[in-house]
C-alpha cells in the first residue's frame, strides 16, 4: 500500500486539517512507513475470528430518562472563541 | 419479512431486477432526555439552554443511552412485526458541520 | 522525620494524622520544591495559591478520617479540572476551562487531596517521550537532556523528582508504565473499566485508563482504592467489588504461578534487559512464587493493532476540536476554512498524523483491510491472555525494551518511537491490568523497569506480587537534584 500525494489530499478533505505541499510530502513518507509496519497483520487469518468491539463482557448500561442537565447556556458559552451571550458564532454557513 | 418474490422481479434485456423500495422515517420519540444527555428535549426553548456539556461535544464527556427510547424502538419494531435482534452494535460517523458539535 | 518533599505518600499521610506537620507546612515546601524546578518543565498550569488557601482551610478544620488529608497532588493535564486551566498538552486548548471536573481527580479532592497544578505530558496522550507537548518537553530528573518517557512524562518526571508526593495519569498503549519505567517509579495501569474515563480528555476510548504514580506499590495501592469507583456518567464502566488494595496488601505471594512469555523475548532485545527479566524471575521466585513458561503466539501483532485502532478512535475522538465550541480558532474565510485552519495550526505534528492515518483506516474502501482486521488481531490477542489465565496468575515481563534515551534521539522516525511500546500495548488491547515497578538500572545507571500483567480486575493480586518483588528488589532512585536553581 503506498500513500501518494492524491491520498494525503483526500484525507486531508476528510479530516479538515490543511496540508501545504512539502508537508504532505513528509507526511506521505512518515504514513507510508507506519503501513509498512502495518502491513504486518496480513501475514494473520483471520477469516473466522469475531472482531473485538468491547473488551470487557458488559450489557449497555441504561440511562433513567429524566431531565438533569438544566439551563447551563452560561457555562456552556464561556469558552467560547466568539463573543455573544446566545449563540456560538462562526463563519457564515448558509449563502 | 417474507414476501413472495416472483412478484418483485421484472425481466429486461435478459437481465432480472429485483424492486426494492425503502421509506427512511424520521420519528421523534417523545422522551423528557436526550438519546444520549440527560438535557431536556421540550419544544420552544431558549437557544442553548437545553445543551448539556455532552451535547456540547466538552473534552472528556461521554453518551449515556435512554433507557426509554431503547423500549420504544423494541416497541416500534413489535408493532411493525419486525424481528427484534437481541444483539445490537453502534457505528459511529463521523463529518463536519457546525451544528454538529462532536464531529 | 526526613524532609518533606521526600517522604512517601504513607509516610506524609501518617504525619499529618498525627500532627507531625500542617497541609500548610506540607504544600509549602511542595510549592517551593516546585518554583526551584523550573527547568523540568514539568508544569503546565500551577494552582500555587489556591493550594496554599485550601491547605490552610484544611488546617482549620482538619478531617483527619479522610485518606488524603491536606496532602497536596499535582495531575496530569488531560484529567478535566474544574475553573482549572487543562490543554491536554495541546496549543487547540491552551485557553481551554473546563466548568466542571474529572470522575477520577474529583475522587481524589473527596478524600481530603488538594491540587497542586497541571502536569506536562504528550499531546492528547500521543507520545512516548513528551516531545510532542505544545508547552516544550518535560525534562528528567535522572539526568539533564533525558526523555522522562510519555505520554504522562511530567508526572513521571514530578514525582520522581519530589514535586508532587503522588500523582495520576493515563495510559492507553503505555502512557503511565512506560514513564514509571524510565524514572524509576510505581506505575498501575488498573483493568478496563475500573477508573471512570469521565472528564478524562479523550483518545483511544476503547483503550484509555487513568491510573496511579507513585514512589512505591504501597502509596499506589492507596491512591488506587481512591480512584477506582463505578461511575454511572460512563457507560464503560464496571461495578465489580473493588478491594481496599492498601488494607489487603501482602508480601505473601507463596504458591502464585507467574508467567513467562516466550514471545516477549524480542529480536536484538538488549542484554541489560534480558539480564533485568532473568534477575526479576529469580526473585519472584524467593518470594515464594512459582515460574510457568507460557506462550501468547500474537504478542507480534499487537503494535501494528495498536496503531490502527489507537490512530482510528483518536481521529473520531479529536473530531470534536473544530474551534466552533472551545479553544483555538483560527480565522477562515468560511466555516471549512475555519475548520482547516483551526485544526492545521492547533494540532501538533503527531496528532495530526495519527488523526490522518485514523480517518485513513476508517475510510470507505479500506474500513475492511484495516480497522475491522485490527479488531479481530485484538480478539486473537484477548484470547492468547484468556488462555495463559487458565494456567497462571500473573505475567512477568520487562516494561520497556530499553532505558530512557535522549531528548530528540527518536523524533526522526515515528515507527522507532512506537517500538518504546512493545511489551505494554498488548495489555491495553485485552483491557488487563498492570503494573510497572523499578527493578534496576542500565549501564549508564539509569532506571529499568518490571512489569506485572495480571486477570482483569484482579489488581491485588498483582499489586501484592509486586509489592513482594520489590521488598526484595530495594530500589533506590538516584536523584542529584541537577535541575534545582
Amino acid at each position: 500500500m503506498t500513500i501518494d500525494l492524491k491520498t494525503i489530499k483526500h484525507i486531508s478533505k476528510l479530516s479538515r486539517i490543511s496540508v501545504d505541499d512539502e508537508k504532505a510530502k513528509k507526511l506521505a513518507v512518515d504514513m507510508n512507513s507506519i503501513f509498512d509496519f502495518i502491513e504486518k497483520l496480513n501475514e494473520l487469518n483471520t477469516e473466522n475470528v469475531e472482531p473485538l468491539t468491547s473488551v470487557v463482557e458488559t450489557m449497555l448500561k441504561l440511562r433513567v430518562d429524566k431531565v438533569i442537565s438544566k439551563d447551563i447556556r452560561e457555562k456552556i458559552l464561556k469558552n467560547s472563541p466568539e463573543d455573544n451571550e446566545d449563540f456560538f458564532v462562526v463563519p457564515r454557513v448558509v449563502e | 419479512m417474507k414476501k413472495d418474490n416472483s412478484e418483485y422481479l421484472i425481466t429486461r434485456d435478459n437481465n432480472i431486477y429485483e424492486v426494492v423500495i425503502g421509506l427512511e422515517v424520521h420519528a421523534q420519540v417523545i422522551s423528557n432526555s436526550k438519546l444520549f444527555s440527560s438535557s431536556s428535549t421540550t419544544f420552544g426553548a431558549e437557544p442553548n439552554t437545553q445543551v448539556s456539556l455532552v451535547d456540547a461535544a466538552f473534552p472528556g464527556m461521554l453518551p449515556v443511552i435512554n433507557e426509554y427510547c431503547v423500549k420504544q424502538a423494541i416497541k416500534t419494531g413489535i408493532g411493525l412485526k419486525a424481528q427484534i435482534n437481541k444483539r445490537s452494535v453502534f457505528d459511529r460517523k463521523n463529518y463536519f458541520y457546525a451544528d454538529l458539535p462532536q464531529g | 522525620m526526613s524532609e518533606i518533599t521526600s517522604q512517601t505518600l504513607t509516610e506524609l499521610v501518617e504525619n499529618i494524622k498525627n500532627k507531625n506537620i500542617s497541609s500548610e507546612e506540607t504544600t509549602k515546601a511542595f510549592i517551593k520544591r516546585g518554583e526551584k524546578s523550573k527547568d523540568l518543565n514539568v508544569y503546565i498550569t500551577q494552582d500555587f495559591s489556591s493550594a496554599l488557601n485550601k491547605a490552610k482551610d484544611f488546617d482549620k478544620n482538619p478531617n483527619f478520617e479522610l485518606k488524603l488529608p491536606g496532602i497536596p497532588i499535582a495531575v496530569k493535564d488531560l484529567f478535566c479540572t474544574n475553573k482549572v486551566k487543562t490543554t491536554a498538552g495541546s496549543k487547540i486548548l491552551s485557553n481551554f476551562i473546563p466548568p466542571y471536573e474529572s470522575t477520577v481527580t474529583q475522587n481524589i479532592w473527596n478524600e481530603g487531596g488538594i491540587l497542586l497544578g497541571k502536569l506536562n505530558c504528550d499531546e492528547f496522550a500521543m507520545g512516548s517521550s513528551n516531545e510532542t507537548s505544545f508547552f516544550g518537553n518535560a525534562q528528567s530528573p535522572i539526568d539533564k537532556g533525558l526523555v522522562p518517557g510519555g505520554s504522562s512524562g511530567g508526572s513521571a518526571s514530578a514525582l520522581a523528582a519530589n514535586l508532587t508526593p503522588i500523582t495520576i495519569g493515563t495510559d492507553t498503549g503505555g502512557s503511565i508504565r512506560q514513564p514509571a519505567s524510565f524514572t524509576g517509579t510505581v506505575g498501575l495501569k488498573p483493568t478496563y473499566g475500573s477508573c471512570s474515563r469521565y472528564g478524562i480528555v479523550a483518545f483511544a476510548s476503547s483503550l484509555d485508563q487513568a491510573g496511579p504514580m507513585s514512589k512505591n506499590v504501597k502509596d499506589c495501592a492507596l491512591l488506587q482504592e481512591i480512584i477506582s469507583t463505578y461511575d454511572e456518567k460512563d457507560s464503560t464502566s464496571i461495578d465489580f467489588k473493588r478491594n481496599e488494595y492498601s488494607k489487603d496488601l501482602t508480601s505473601n505471594i507463596k504458591g502464585k504461578k507467574i508467567g513467562i512469555p516466550k514471545e516477549y523475548r524480542v529480536d536484538g532485545m538488549p542484554k541489560e534487559i534480558e539480564d533485568l527479566w532473568t534477575k526479576g524471575i529469580e526473585y519472584a521466585k524467593v518470594c515464594g512464587a512459582e515460574i510457568v513458561d507460557i506462550s501468547l503466539p500474537h504478542t507480534n501483532y499487537a503494535l501494528p493493532a495498536y496503531y490502527i485502532v489507537a490512530p482510528a478512535e483518536a481521529s473520531s475522538n479529536l473530531a470534536r476540536y473544530d474551534g466552533v465550541k472551545y479553544g483555538y480558532r483560527s480565522k477562515g474565510e468560511n466555516l471549512i476554512d475555519m475548520y482547516e485552519k483551526t485544526r492545521s495550526e492547533g494540532f501538533g505534528d503527531e496528532v495530526k498524523r495519527r488523526i490522518m492515518l485514523g480517518t485513513y483506516v476508517l475510510s470507505s474502501g479500506y474500513y475492511d483491510a484495516y480497522y475491522l482486521k485490527a479488531q479481530k488481531v485484538r480478539k486473537l490477542i484477548k484470547d492468547d491472555f484468556d488462555e495463559a489465565y487458565k494456567k497462571v496468575d500473573a505475567i512477568l515481563t520487562p516494561s520497556t525494551p530499553s532505558a530512557a534515551f535522549k531528548i530528540g534521539e527518536k523524533n526522526n522516525d515515528p515507527v522507532s518511537m512506537y517500538l518504546n511500546d512493545i511489551f505494554t500495548v498488548p495489555v491495553n488491547l485485552a483491557g488487563l491490568p498492570a503494573i510497572s515497578i523499578p527493578a534496576g538500572l542500565d549501564v549508564k545507571g539509569y532506571p529499568l523497569g518490571l512489569q506485572i500483567i495480571g486477570k482483569a480486575f484482579d489488581e491485588q493480586n498483582i499489586l501484592n506480587i509486586a509489592y513482594a518483588m520489590e521488598e526484595k528488589i530495594e530500589f533506590k532512585n538516584k536523584i542529584t537534584d541537577w535541575w534545582i536553581k
